[in-house]
């Protein structure tokens, strides 16, 4: 446990020395308080503009940073070859993976809680009161982010960043758009390919079960928007891909 | 000293340059060119793209898509003919915008009234009943059809129809009960607006609002016991 824990705060120490997340993080920041601006010509809808918009935002730079720093979380040990002094120390490979993983979820946990807060001091200043359901989406956020992540090392196990980068981000395209494509198969498809789309349906991560800012910002009740199943969903498809991501960097040589 | 010369260069270069392009950006405006359009109104996307296209970021958009139609009906209101064509954008941004988040309440609002202000009634009736038919639980877009029909189509029947809608809803405001007998009265139907105020009347402690109904009521000739 120690030595995951080692590697995970070693991992959080790398990615807040990053110059890359500073950038992303401020320009985050400074795109959340434009939604101010936004909020002042959309006539009446100012509120409901402030949040959807910031969420989003939330989302949107959440998902790069995961993206990016994610894909060459693996890579670039090998890269530098430090990843020689590390196996030929007394430590298992899948430790390894984990903790570079949890070092990464932590420097995303610590952005998205900035982000969030940030968000909400907006609402507070513009409302008058500290709106604490937007946690719930965020906490959802994050929850999609840990999967996009776990893709994003998968890749970085065994392919270059820049493919890494263009297999993640079409892997985030296909998991927020594959509850249409089931809809599209079932009403356009024949039977051979509705059974082929319902098997990639239930394969591959289903990113648009995480995605309830529209639900909170429209006050649907917390106990409908945050469900035990998809937390229990997106844990277990987290333990699926860093296992997948473990058997192919076990194999690996690193000689 | 020689690199102090030469940051000045640096910064001179860079000065002139940015005042250069400013310049250049005002002397670009109002220039047509290939690909420019009058109205980039005429080329909306789809509903069913937008949503695929969004990737899951629906309500962002419809957001982006209220904004625009606002902004839509602030510039034609410097249209100054009273064209056929003017406004002629704005249900099909509304729409778009609605389709892309159904629960977006403030817009079919404030987008029900753009198009009553602009008297597209046709319109803006089936705006707010595809309010309805997405929120059948908000009082809002009953209300804001009630309103329609009453105040603007005079059609007391059909107001009459959606108040008594609104007025089963939770949250709706306190003065549709008192507006439903007045509807039915005007409709001819005197004795259900009777009993209604009388059961209004027995049902509230509110002196002013007993008031009201008391003046209502004396005024048809009916005496409270």
């Amino acid at each position: 446990m120690s030595k995951i824990s080692a590697i995970t705060l070693n991992t959080f120490k790398e990615a807040v020395r990053d110059r890359i997340l500073y950038a992303i993080l401020a320009f985050a920041i400074a795109m959340i308080g434009s939604t101010f601006i936004l909020a002042t010509i959309g006539v009446g809808s100012g509120p409901k503009i402030i949040r959807d918009i910031g969420l989003g935002f939330i989302s949107i730079f959440g998902t790069l940073i995961a993206v990016f720093i994610g894909i060459g979380l693996v890579h670039k040990e090998i890269d530098r070859r430090t990843i020689y002094t590390i196996v030929s120390k007394p430590i298992h490979r899948f430790q390894f993976i984990l903790g570079k993983y949890l070092g990464l979820i932590l420097t995303l946990f610590v952005n998205v809680t900035i982000m969030t807060w940030a968000l909400m001091g907006l609402i507070f200043i513009g409302e008058g009161f500290w709106d604490f359901r937007l946690l719930a989406a965020s906490g959802m956020i994050l929850l999609e982010l840990m999967v996009v992540t776990g893709i994003a090392v998968l890749f970085s196990a065994f392919s270059t960043p820049a493919l890494s980068a263009i297999f993640t981000l079409s892997f985030f395209a296909i998991g927020r758009l594959l509850d249409d494509l089931r809809l599209f198969g079932e009403h356009y498809a024949g039977p051979v390919g509705r059974a082929v789309i319902r098997t990639f349906y239930y394969l591959l991560p289903n990113l648009g079960r995480f995605n309830v800012s529209a639900e909170v910002v429209h006050g649907v009740p917390l106990g409908e928007v945050v469900s035990g199943v998809t937390i229990l969903y997106g844990s277990l498809y987290v333990v699926a891909l860093l296992a997948l991501t473990s058997l192919i960097f076990q194999n690996r040589d690193f000689r | 000293m020689k690199m102090k010369k030469i940051s000045v260069l640096w910064a001179s270069l860079f000065s002139l340059a940015l005042v250069g392009s400013v310049l250049a950006a005002r002397g670009l405006e109002g220039r047509g060119g290939v690909g420019r359009i009058a109205d980039d109104s005429l080329y909306l996307p789809s509903a069913t793209f937008l949503r695929y296209a969004s990737l899951g970021y629906r309500t962002v958009l419809a957001d982006l898509m209220w904004i625009r139609a606002t902004q839509y009906f602030g510039g034609q209101l410097e249209v100054r003919k009273a064209a056929p064509e003017k406004h002629r954008f704005l249900y099909p941004l509304l729409d778009l915008t609605v389709s892309l988040d159904p629960h977006f309440i403030g817009a079919y609002r404030f987008g029900g009234l753009l198009l009553t202000v602009v008297k597209r009634y046709e319109q803006a009736v089936a705006f707010y009943e595809k309010g309805y038919a997405a929120n059948p639980g908000d009082w809002e877009n009953p209300h804001d059809l009630g309103r329609l029909y009453y105040l603007e189509l005079k059609d007391n029947e059909k107001a009459l129809h959606w108040w008594k809608i609104a007025n089963d809803l939770p949250g709706r405001p306190d003065y549709i009960p008192r507006f439903v007998p007045l509807l039915y009265l005007e409709t001819g139907q005197r004795e259900i607006a009777v009993e209604l105020w009388l059961e209004m009347y027995r049902s509230t402690d509110n002196e002013w609002l007993r008031g009201v109904i008391r003046g209502r009521l004396e005024k048809l000739g009916v005496e409270i016991q």
